[in-house]
């Protein structure tokens, strides 16, 4: 039996081990909590109603007048499919690209968020273009229907409408100073409601913590 | 000596490892199931439908989509359909909104609807066994009974980690050290956090797979036993009375039960056949009875899961789809899945994270930086392995044996997928259903801790765990942020 022959040096090191893993955790959860998520900070205005436009091809749809406002990281598109195509997107002033980011294929839901590059002033009536690469099935592009001359375009068709897009940014407030706002929320939509809902989370998240921590202790010395 | 002294003899053979990694998987499952908003993991408000329907009427439910008036409204107030598979939109966060539910789950309503969706074709053992917090929180609303239901479920995943530990006792008896390794590591999974912590038999599922895991190893580690044969038929039935997936796993286990019978043979043949006799008698006995006592059988639906046995598919192409679904594509093969690197986009990220209707996720370059502890792992788990070799050699056939029961299972899933290609593919491309084999995760990570060698072995082990206990935790955040953020 090998592992006694470890002997305190063995333990030591195994609790220097745990040690510093769990600091680097508390210390990366402070990373994280300082961080700010990301908002919507506007929106091109169409409620995401009906679909659009549905494809099976690597097609690029576009759509003129949109507003795309200085510092926004990330761009999301009403996009459904069961498993998410590649998606790239490319935002143009003019005949200029101003922004663009691409999300690779493999992405579930009914919307896809597509980070960008940043610009540093606002551009008014902006052309959104987006390619939809690498699909499985088919892609749902999600909007309202609008006059043709308001709507989006696919390889030179028009569409019957416009598609749903919201423009994101870093929220001026950390996870940190939401987390207020955070614990109230995580209190509503429950059997027995109210922010006591998070000292049972803390409460049994620390203790298996602490439980696996004596574990290892002594089964690992 | 009495029945009841041998049984406190085997309980206190049972190391102490296997009990605190039992109590943290419950604690770690119910955690979850405090933080994830009710019928936000996938499938739930089908498997609720399920047993509430048996508790309330005694019958099986049909497929349908009528929840009963209790859940759907209390659905329609929780904002579900807006939520689930939309990352955007959080759960619901004022104050009128929450008077507005607590109004209506305080109305009369009626708890009886006939329909339980996806889960109707599913065996009903789970959902009997739930029938129970069911009962219990009588008198309280639909969202009292789901969170009694929940915990009920998250004992399961305290039955999956004390078998996981078993398991390794059997596997790996010479590295006692080693098996707190593999038992915190499954403890830990946030996957089986998260669906033990939900409505769903898919906790119930694990636990039989675990058990299934150990029986087979100490067959193969002290022989066949006409005891550890009754133990193996046990778990099949309960297995084929969980979930349909279950059926993925027989294969492999009959292997398992013929090469143990053989070994036994060589003993004493009368024993051997009997101990034979005995698995096949209680699993076929007791499924059979079962099945015909609630009037379904679950080897009855599945052709509808294997679509080859059905459609006018061509079992070449079902292979090719098979193989892709978990692998990459080979040369000559038909790109069924474009684009996509299936091994880390669906199995690899399902792992790292993919929680609530999948529609969870961690910023992307999470999924690139886990590369590299797997990368890690799976070096140490190949050294381990060649260091080893001489004892892989001589357990080949057991070996042999689990492998039978890993393909078993993503044969099953693949084929499952496969029914929905063309229109739909990747459906079950979901990491959760391979989560029966989480002993060979845990013997997995265990043998990675020993491949840093006799005197960094335990060092290896603890950081290992201190990893999973982060990738818990930061997963716990996740699901926060995404659902209350």
């Amino acid at each position: 039996m090998y592992w006694r022959h470890l002997g305190t040096t063995g333990k030591a090191r195994i609790k220097a081990v745990l040690a510093t893993g769990l600091s680097l955790t508390a210390v990366a959860t402070s990373v994280v909590l300082a961080q700010s998520p990301s908002v919507v900070v506007a929106t091109n205005k169409v409620r995401p109603q009906t679909t659009i436009y549905v494809t099976s091809y690597e097609e690029t749809i576009c759509q003129a007048g949109e507003t795309l406002r200085a510092g926004v990281s990330a761009i999301r598109l009403w996009l459904n499919a069961a498993i998410g195509p590649r998606v790239t997107v490319a935002v143009f002033d003019g005949s200029k690209l101003i922004a663009g980011g691409t999300r690779a294929a493999g992405w579930y839901g009914t919307t896809v968020t597509v980070p960008v590059r940043s610009v540093r002033r606002d551009y008014s009536n902006t052309r959104v273009c987006f390619r939809v690469s690498s699909i499985n099935g088919y892609v749902q592009a999600v909007g309202r229907e609008t006059l043709p001359r308001l709507a989006g375009t696919s390889e030179g068709l028009t569409l019957p409408g416009r598609i749903s897009i919201a423009y994101l940014s870093p929220s001026r407030q950390s996870w940190l100073a939401r987390a207020g706002a955070v614990i109230r929320h995580i209190g509503f939509g429950r059997a027995a409601s109210g922010t006591w809902i998070v000292y049972p989370i803390a409460a049994l998240m620390l203790a298996a913590i602490a439980l696996a921590s004596w574990t290892v202790v002594r089964n690992l010395e | 000596m009495n029945a009841y002294r041998r049984a406190t003899v085997a309980i206190r053979r049972i190391p102490l490892a296997a009990w605190s990694c039992a109590l943290i998987a419950c604690l770690n499952a119910a955690c979850w199931s405090l933080i994830t908003p009710p019928f936000q993991v996938t499938d739930e408000p089908s498997h609720f439908a399920y047993a509430q329907y048996l508790a309330e009427s005694g019958r099986l439910p049909s497929d349908g989509g009528n929840f009963g008036p209790a859940q759907e409204i209390a659905m329609r107030d929780l904002e579900q359909q807006q939520v689930h598979y939309s990352p955007q939109n959080h759960t619901i966060s004022t104050q009128a909104q929450q008077d507005r539910l607590e109004r209506d789950l305080a109305l009369p309503l009626s708890r009886i609807g006939p329909d339980a969706g996806v889960a109707a074709s599913e065996p009903p053992l789970y959902y009997a066994l739930e029938t129970i917090p069911y009962y219990a929180g009588r008198g309280g609303t639909v969202l009292d009974r789901l969170a009694l239901m929940r915990l009920f479920s998250t004992l399961f995943a305290g039955v999956v980690a004390f078998f996981v530990v078993l398991f390794l006792r059997e596997a790996l008896p010479r590295a006692p050290w080693a098996w707190t390794v593999g038992g915190l590591g499954v403890a830990f999974s946030p996957l089986l956090g998260l669906m033990s912590g939900a409505v769903n038999p898919d906790a119930l599922l694990y636990a039989v797979s675990a058990s299934l895991f150990y029986c087979l190893a100490r067959g193969f580690r002290r022989g066949l036993t006409p005891k550890l044969a009754i133990a193996i038929g046990l778990v099949i039935a309960t297995g084929l009375m969980t979930k349909l997936n279950f059926v993925g796993l027989i294969p492999g286990t009959a292997l398992g039960v013929v090469l143990l019978t053989v070994r036994a043979g060589r003993q004493s043949r009368r024993t051997a056949y009997r101990s034979l006799a005995l698995t096949l008698g209680v699993a076929g006995g007791l499924y059979v009875s079962m099945s015909t006592l609630v009037g379904q059988f679950a080897f009855n639906q599945l052709p509808s899961q294997v679509s080859s046995a059905v459609g006018d598919k061509s079992i070449l192409g079902e292979s090719s789809y098979i193989w892709q679904l978990y692998f990459p594509r080979m040369p000559g093969m038909h790109d069924y899945f474009v684009g996509i690197d299936t091994t880390r986009d669906f199995w690899i990220q399902g792992y790292v994270g993919l929680y609530g209707w999948l529609d969870t996720v961690f910023p992307t370059w999470v999924y690139s930086f886990a590369l590299l502890p797997l990368a890690i792992v799976s070096l140490l788990l190949g050294r381990a392995l060649l260091m080893g070799r001489a004892c892989v050699r001589r357990r080949l056939a057991e070996l042999i044996v689990y492998g039978a029961i890993v393909a078993g299972l993503m044969l099953l899933v693949g084929a499952a997928d496969y029914s929905g290609f063309p229109k739909v593919i990747g459906e079950y491309a979901q990491t959760r259903y391979l989560l029966p084999t989480l002993a060979l995760f845990g013997a997995g990570l265990a043998l990675a801790a020993r491949g840093a060698g006799q005197r960094w072995g335990p060092v290896a082990g603890a950081s290992l765990v201190v990893l999973l206990i982060a990738h818990d935790f930061f997963s716990q955040l996740l699901e926060i942020s995404r659902f209350y953020g």
